[in-house]
């Protein structure tokens, strides 16, 4: 594949799905290998024509409406959707810290959240009617928000993990004293404590979908559409 | 959506089955397990020899081993304070319940299991007085290396030696035990 096509691919890759992107991502292919051509025409070498070309566009942010209009109430029932999706995953794969006694807490907290978006996710169902209702909704601010997510939850996770390793293992390894787990009950306890935070990649997840969910529900040229 | 839907009510439903299951079934049958393993933990015939090894010392002096080692031994629900006489290698524990109220036989047998337990495993202990408001009972490493004909070594603690020759014979020394009681 050549340069180009890999710049605009990657320029790209944020907004698959989204159907203003792929409508631009053509033209933008082919403006830019127009100015290749124009370039070498004139003299300059293809190496650094392409360079030159590609530099010119270096993000497509500012081409694509900041806030597309998207079909609102379809937009929220997936979303809702999944996000329940994925709380009763995280209720049934913690399920087992009930037995052990440690992160019942945890679970019982997962079965009322996912019994809330459940609640809200039936309500949903039955506003139908609003099935063809738009509203502008920021994707960039979406991107933005998903990235933030994920750094906030990879840096939650690293002060967990510390914070678990020292609570258990600190005097281990500062004097030097191989550990020791007594048995299978004190090994899931540990275990359930490194677990635990992982539940929190719920947030994360709810966020990646955002940007995603708002570039498929993205109304087109074809799509009628009401306020 | 429709597909996704069904996957929802599918997952729902194993989940509040799993709930039922570990509150109904699971649950319970822990707490019975662990029920049945503190009162294994009362009897001498029954009680699990590795939960003390950990309190194994040469000395009698350490106060804080010597508690322990009696918190995981039989009579370990009856209320008690430690005395220590170094300079006799004695120990003595006053319990606040009287040895009729708790019976006799029970802790005529619990007795002479601790004090070889204690006496297994901690070196220099020469004597064991246990004081109750009704009577005292008190033993001496004598006493003991005479009623199990061997010496106390460690080697007794091994699981299947002591559930042999400790375990297997303590009902039979309960009954010759009356001459320890003062």
């Amino acid at each position: 594949m050549d340069k180009i096509q890999q710049h605009v691919d990657r320029l790209f890759r944020p907004y698959k799905g989204s159907k203003q992107a792929q409508e631009l991502k053509q033209e933008i292919l082919s403006n830019l290998q127009a100015r290749v051509a124009d370039m070498t025409m004139s003299g300059v070498s293809r190496e650094a024509a392409i360079s030159s070309a590609i530099a010119n566009i270096p993000s497509i942010a500012h081409l694509l409406d900041e806030k597309p209009r998207v079909f609102l109430y379809r937009f929220w029932v997936e979303w809702v959707q999944r996000v329940l999706l994925f709380t009763l995953i995280a209720w049934i794969v913690t399920m087992p810290f009930r037995f052990v006694g440690n992160g019942t807490g945890s679970n019982t907290l997962l079965m009322f959240i996912a019994l809330g978006i459940g609640i809200v996710y039936g309500g949903l169902l039955l506003l139908k009617r609003y099935d063809r209702k738009t509203g502008g909704m920021n994707v960039q601010a979406a991107l933005r928000l998903r990235k933030i997510g994920w750094l906030l939850w990879v840096l939650l996770m690293g002060v967990s993990l510390f914070y678990t390793t020292a609570l258990h293992f600190g005097s281990n390894l500062w004097f030097s004293r191989p550990i020791h787990i007594s048995g299978p009950y004190q090994f899931a306890n540990v275990a359930i404590d490194y677990l635990k935070p992982f539940v929190t990649l719920l947030i994360p997840l709810a966020l990646h979908m955002v940007p995603k969910l708002l570039m498929k529900y993205e109304v087109g040229e074809e799509d009628g559409c009401t306020e | 959506m429709a597909a996704r839907n069904k996957v929802i009510v599918a997952l729902a439903m194993v989940g509040v089955l799993l709930l039922v299951y570990i509150h109904c079934v699971l649950i319970p049958n822990k707490l019975e397990r662990e029920r049945r393993y503190e009162l294994e933990q009362q009897s001498p015939l029954t009680h699990d020899v590795s939960t003390i090894l950990p309190y194994k010392s040469q000395y009698m002096g350490d106060a804080s081993n010597l508690t322990n080692l009696y918190a995981h031994l039989p009579l370990n629900g009856v209320k008690r304070t430690f005395q220590l006489y170094p300079d006799d290698l004695t120990l003595e524990i006053n319990y606040l319940e009287k040895a009729a109220d708790v019976g006799e036989e029970q802790v005529s047998s619990a007795l002479l299991y601790n004090s070889i337990a204690a006496f297994a495993l901690i070196d220099n202990l020469q004597t064991i007085r246990y004081r109750f408001p009704d009577a005292i009972y008190q033993l001496t490493r004598g006493d003991m290396n005479q009623l199990l004909h061997v010496d106390l070594a460690a080697d007794l603690l091994e699981q299947q030696t002591w559930k042999k020759e400790v375990q297997g014979r303590i009902k039979e020394w309960t009954k010759e035990s009356s001459r320890f009681w003062q």
